[in-house]
């Protein structure tokens, strides 16, 4: 394999473009997929990425493409790196990086990005302001599913 | 609020159940009255877990708490499901929860974690022991399994944790028998049946690589046969049995051991079962199992590949201490400077240099 080759660019939906090692870019399945099928040249559009997401994206897999190549980093600290890396992370970020990891099928990342917005919402306060969703039940319709569900309101 | 910042209900429905997989189905159910959208999505993730005693009210039920999972079960239908744990901590209703069992099975579950109580040992599913999609079983805890059908079969399960169950006849060796690509066992509590405790205990897998068996009980056993020729990893902590007939440990590489002297173990028993382990590389032994070598006096068999000694110890009897192979180098040094210090009692220390490369 010719060093040209090992290096691929992943343009985002905005048009900007990032070349990458394709061990890096592999993690995602959606990109292995297309790369197997040589349906794209060097090239691989991402219509659904925006480049501010995608360059977090790339961010998470050089870091997990590295590891994983060594084989002896600690995965403690690739665990704090984890912490990190969503801890700071806004809600909409968060939610488009959901969307990409899903997109581009990087399971570990989907995991990452849900296990964040799960830990952010223990009560149902967290709920209706971290996932800001509106409300529309009656009063009457929310009384009854907290009976139909009694287990979990009950206190 | 505007609709455009409701991000959370533009992510697909799947997206949702897997973010609230990672809460517990309770915490999950609360997202029911955020709107009519999630009303019932939280009964569809893929892990489904339930447990009486993670209610913030203690007082809370079982009667709410079975009606509870009767209707997460209900809504879901046959949504596949990954992961399913129940604590059920009643003897009551086994009839109920055999079926919210079975329901778990039938939806293809391949990670199961039951902690049981049931008040007799038949009202277990027997479905479990044929269950071709399970991949990790945990069982809990105090209850008997009084036989395990002849043509059970887990052609998928790899990793079996054991906590205090008992099996009557030879149920756990039947049990071992249908698991055919088992790599990890776990078994907290003496897995066999105190009444026949007198009967040979067999551990025989021939895939299993990690064991940790931890079943001091209050008799030792008569006889225990470890036949697991592709074990890496072993962690034992029991009475000394009376004797080890079968030792198949070729492949063993890092072995822990915390065995007790019971009354009915004989002489060389230990020594026996030190032997079966001379292939280990590491080696990690409690106070109480190196007393043992204490106790007959034996001489310490010769661990060729060993690499990695520790003892704990709080008054440290050893006395002799024979290291080959032994090569002078900086973490050869800091052992060395280890034992000196962790072992006041020790007299002589006999090296046999590495023959240089």
């Amino acid at each position: 394999m010719s060093k040209s080759e090992k290096k691929i660019v992943l343009k985002s939906l905005d048009n900007e473009a990032f070349e990458v090692e394709k061990a890096v870019a592999l993690q995602s399945q959606t990109i292995w997929v297309m790369c197997e099928d040589k349906c794209v040249g060097n090239e691989i559009p991402l219509e659904n990425v925006t480049g501010q997401i995608l360059a977090k994206v790339i961010d998470y897999c050089k870091k997990h493409a590295v590891v994983d190549g060594d084989g002896d980093e600690s995965s403690e600290e690739l665990k704090n790196w984890d912490t990190e890396f969503t801890k700071n992370m806004d809600q909409s970020t968060l939610f488009n990086m959901i969307l990409a990891a899903n997109y581009l099928n990087i399971k570990s990342l989907l995991n990452l990005t849900c296990q964040a917005v799960a830990d952010k919402t223990k009560t149902i306060d967290e709920f209706h302001t971290f996932l800001n969703i509106e409300n529309n039940f009656t009063p009457e319709e929310e009384a009854q599913i907290c009976q139909e569900n009694l287990w979990a309101f009950d206190d | 609020m505007t609709g455009d910042e409701d991000r959370i209900s533009n992510l697909p429905d799947d997206i949702v159940c897997h973010i609230l997989s990672f809460l517990s189905t309770v915490e999950a159910a609360l997202t029911s009255v955020l709107s009519k959208r999630w009303r019932n999505l939280f009964a569809f993730t893929p892990n489904l877990s339930f447990d009486h005693l993670e209610h913030r009210n203690p007082n809370s039920n079982y009667k709410v708490f079975r009606k509870f999972v009767d209707r997460v079960l209900a809504v879901s239908g046959n949504t596949p499901v990954k992961k399913f744990t129940l604590f059920h901590r009643h003897k009551s209703d086994a009839y109920r929860v055999n079926r919210w069992i079975c329901d778990a099975l039938n939806r293809g579950v391949s990670d199961l974690d039951l902690y049981l109580a049931l008040e007799y040992s038949h009202s277990f599913p027997l479905e479990v022991f044929s269950c071709k999609t399970i991949v990790k079983l945990k069982l809990g805890t105090l209850f008997g399994i009084a036989m395990v059908p002849e043509n059970a079969s887990l052609p998928a399960l790899k990793t079996l944790v054991l906590g205090t169950i008992a099996f009557y006849g030879c149920a756990f060796e039947t049990l071992l028998s249908a698991c055919p690509v088992l790599k990890e066992l776990t078994v907290i509590g003496n897995p066999w049946d105190r009444k026949h405790w007198e009967q040979c205990r067999t551990v025989s897998c021939p895939t299993l690589e990690r064991l940790i068996l931890k079943c001091k009980d209050s008799n030792a056993p008569r006889t225990i046969t470890f036949d697991t020729p592709k074990l890496v990893y072993m962690d034992y902590s029991d009475y000394v049995a009376y004797e080890y007939p079968t030792l198949i440990l070729n492949s063993l590489v890092e072995a822990k051991l915390s065995l007790y002297m019971g009354i009915y173990t004989s002489t060389s028993a230990p020594t026996k079962l030190i032997n079966g382990l001379r292939n280990v590389e590491i080696l990690n032994l409690s106070f109480e199992t190196s007393e043992i070598f204490d106790v007959f006096a034996e001489p310490i068999p010769v661990f060729e590949k060993l690499s990695r000694l520790s003892i704990a110890t709080n008054s440290g009897f050893l006395k002799i201490l024979e290291i080959t192979e032994y090569r002078g180098s900086k973490s050869d040094l800091e052992q060395m400077r280890h034992f000196m210090e962790k072992l006041p009692c020790l007299e002589l220390v006999k090296v046999r240099v590495a023959a240089k490369p």
